[in-house]
């Protein structure tokens, strides 16, 4: 592509530019010591000159460079400022804290994970927020105003990965285990996220009823993301097989279920403008009934791409989309590229069954198409493929069993939610069909544990790799040759469905 | 719109048949082990290994449910759903031996996520909020509850359940609340099961010389050093002994002690930390505890 090409396209156009802030991101983020106060300044003087200036090669390069230096703009004002006192100043002693619960709490078998912003420690107020571990009981929910004394510690590495970097990104300075003294008062908070989350708990509390456990909470995290509440063998088993991107609410899964879904939808007697609406309205829905937090609305924005590519058919155009989507994303959370594991596998995933699913689709002609198993099938593996860069480089390891525990499970995992949905639907109107339809979402599930307890419990299912972040990035550089060479064939594959 | 030809109906009839067969096979699989369960008569009593606490399921010769206290997290719900059937939303009763967090909480949830008809405790409370959270769960849940002591007896489907502690004394000094723990005798037929909860020592001795001979002891504690005395062990003599106890506890149980203590008396050990789940089956003529293995 010359430049020429971009200067005369503006489609083109808006894609570098996009492409350039994103950029700027990732550059501060690879070298947060490059700060100056200039950014601002020098951003806005590339905007002037691209604002007076006719010469249309010259305006491109002046916005380039403007949206370049936005995004490390936009980095830079996303941290702390160094005069303020933060949680993380308060570390290492037992101090009275309050705070109040500003997100979702996620019920893990034995505690209570708790977010508090809000923070007052020995009545200064102090800046970001604190996760906190407590007991099961008193129950919390959001909203509650806590007080209690704690020990307050650091977040750390622990076996390479940047656990502290991730809550970081969370604005989550601080944690406390097992804090002492805990009262719990009712908070006045009573917004619009309150109501999304009482929705969220009374769904899934329904799930609970109609799948008895583990399966009530497998299935509420397949549906909504999360693992906290599965026993800790359970969850040490999904991370051995390789398995736990699939209950991360990192939108692997709300992808990989509105592929299938629409393959099912589109295929079905609505039609395809029909299919496309009623995904849509469902993909909105979901967005609240999982609790609209920031990771699910990311599930759903991306989810939302795979949508639109079919109702726009063109790939080249889906470029630009993906790449508004990012920078929008980008834009909200800089720190979510390089610090969240979790958004960056939702990203990779999706614009992977983005360009690749539809060619790859076609090569596994030999997997027969009925229930939608092929698309289930292909989506899975391309998936698989796209992550495992990023899974080495974080963990470390690679889990052998990994491939196969894949593409074995994961068929079943849409079908699964799809038959957790028909439940939740029919027991809204009668309670015992439900019922019904959920011993048969039990007995899938029950196939699924089975199946990652067993892979799970093998001798070989993981090995740790010496050199990990030069193994994964070499199969990075490895997919991107191999994508690149391709890039044609991918580019102009056009999706005829029916 | 396509035209449903009858060729085409009775194709797709063919589909839906094959679905329902593959659904019926998924549900056979998923619940082998308590399809093949279902031909076992008897009494069985589940000790669930749950870690650091006590969780005992006892179904007696025909179906009625009893929980046995609910361990120290939620990971009862999942034991309690691979031996009950997927729509079984109901447990007749559940026995509070006392209210230590290890024991009740993960009551709160069976509580909350089934119903349950009749509550045995002794009334015991206490301050922490554990307690608090549990008083609620028992108020909103509405069962009949029963106050139990000493020298009542119940029969539950032919297994007579022999009230062994606490006295009304005890629960009114209430000096230390794992003396007031509910110890049950449960004889069924020839197969007699002691259930003591935390009871200590000094309980232990007054217990010891009502009960007598024993087959199944539930080892006081979690195989803590303040309970299971020679003594008790000389008077009850138990063929088996069965520690309910977490992998890899901070308090170091069992303790080596009470292992040795059982071996003298000729008790062959079970541990849940060990061995998993332990599961009891009686005809009222035999019994046979071994480990059984639950999938989750």
């Amino acid at each position: 592509m010359r430049f020429s090409q971009i200067v005369g396209s503006p489609s083109k156009s808006l894609a570098v530019v996009l492409t350039a802030f994103c950029f700027g991101i990732l550059v501060v983020s690879l070298f947060p010591t490059f700060q100056s106060f200039f950014t601002f300044p020098t951003f806005l003087l590339f905007l002037l000159i691209f604002l007076f200036i006719r010469d249309k090669k010259s305006r491109l390069i002046f916005i380039l460079l403007a949206s370049f230096l936005f995004g490390i703009f936009r980095y830079q004002q996303s941290e702390v400022p160094s005069y303020l006192t933060t949680i993380a100043d308060r570390t290492g002693v037992s101090v009275r804290v309050q705070g109040s619960v500003s997100s979702e709490v996620e019920r893990r078998i034995d505690s209570q994970q708790i977010i508090l912003s809000k923070l007052i420690v020995a009545d200064e107020s102090v800046f970001g927020k604190l996760l906190v571990r407590a007991p099961l009981f008193p129950r919390v929910s959001y909203g509650d105003v806590l007080t209690f004394s704690c020990q307050l510690e650091k977040p750390e590495q622990f076996n390479g990965f940047s656990y502290d970097r991730l809550l970081a990104s969370r604005g989550i300075l601080a944690t406390c285990s097992f804090p002492q003294f805990v009262f719990v008062s009712l908070g006045d908070s009573n917004g619009f996220l309150k109501t999304v989350l009482s929705f969220k708990e009374s769904v899934t509390g329904r799930l609970r009823y109609l799948f008895n456990e583990p399966h009530g909470s497998f299935v509420s995290g397949l549906l909504f993301g999360g693992s906290a509440s599965l026993s800790n063998d359970l969850r040490d088993d999904f991370s051995r097989t390789g398995l736990a991107h699939i209950l991360a609410a990192s939108g692997v899964n709300v992808s990989l279920f509105s592929i299938v879904l629409l393959r099912w939808l589109l295929l079905s007697p609505l039609g395809r403008r029909k299919g496309l609406i009623v995904a849509g309205v469902l993909l909105f829905i979901y967005i609240f009934a999982a609790g609209a937090t920031p990771a699910v609305v990311r599930a759903g924005i991306m989810a939302g791409l795979l949508i639109l590519q079919l109702a726009i058919g063109r790939q080249a155009r889906m470029v630009n989309v993906l790449l508004l989507a990012l920078a929008v994303m980008l834009l909200f959370n800089p720190r979510l590229l390089l610090d969240d594991i979790g958004f960056q596998l939702s990203f990779v995933a999706t614009s992977a069954l983005l360009f690749f699913h539809p060619v790859v689709e076609k090569w596994l002609v030999f997997i027969p198409s009925a229930f939608g198993l092929r698309t289930v099938v292909s989506s899975s593996l391309v998936a698989i493929c796209f992550t495992l860069p990023i899974l080495i480089w974080n963990f470390g390891q690679i889990s052998l069993i990994s491939p196969l525990a894949n593409a074995i499970t994961l068929p079943f995992v849409p079908f699964l939610m799809a038959v957790a949905l028909i439940a939740l639907a029919t027991s809204v109107l009668f309670l015992p069909l439900g019922q019904i339809v959920a011993v048969v979402g039990v007995s899938l599930s029950y196939v699924v544990l089975r199946l990652v307890t067993i892979f799970g419990s093998l001798e070989f299912a993981t090995v740790s790799i010496s050199y990990s972040r030069f193994v994964a990035t070499t199969i990075a550089v490895l997919l991107f040759i191999i994508v690149f060479c391709k890039r044609h064939s991918f580019l102009h594959e056009t999706r005829h469905t029916t | 719109m396509r035209r449903v030809t009858p060729h085409k109906r009775s194709h797709k009839f063919f589909i839906l048949l094959r679905l329902f067969i593959a659904v019926i096979i998924l549900f056979v699989i998923a619940y082998s082990a308590l399809f093949a369960r279902m031909e076992t008569q008897g009494l069985k009593v589940w000790f669930f290994d749950v870690g650091q606490g006590d969780a005992i399921f006892i179904e007696t010769p025909n179906g009625q449910q009893i929980l046995v206290d609910g361990g120290p997290n939620n990971s009862i719900l999942q034991k309690l759903s691979s031996v009950m059937w997927p729509w079984d939303h109901t447990i007749d009763a559940i026995v509070v031996t006392h209210p230590d967090a290890d024991h009740i909480t993960g009551l709160v949830s069976v509580l909350e996520r089934y119903q349950v008809k009749t509550v045995y405790e002794t009334g015991v409370r206490g301050g922490t909020t554990m307690i608090q959270a549990f008083d609620r769960a028992i108020v909103e849940e509405q069962s009949q509850n029963n106050f139990v002591r000493e020298g009542q007896s119940y029969n539950w489907d032919g297994v007579q359940v022999f009230v062994r502690w606490p006295t009304e004394e005890a629960v009114k000094i209430q000096k230390d609340r794992n003396n007031t723990s509910i110890v049950l005798e449960l004889v069924y037929g020839d197969t007699s099961i002691l259930l003591t909860g935390d009871a200590e020592e000094t309980i232990e001795e007054e217990v010891g010389f009502s009960v007598g001979d024993i087959d199944v002891l539930k080892v006081g504690h979690h195989g803590s050093k303040t309970s299971t005395s020679v003594q008790f062990l000389k008077a009850i003599s138990p063929e088996v002994a069965v520690i309910p106890v977490g992998a890899d506890n901070s308090y170091g149980h069992p303790h080596p002690i009470i292992l040795e203590r059982l071996k003298q008396v000729g008790a062959s050990i079970l541990r849940t930390d060990l061995d998993g789940d332990i599961l009891l089956v009686s005809d009222s003529e035999n019994y046979h505890v071994s480990p059984a293995f639950l999938p989750f």
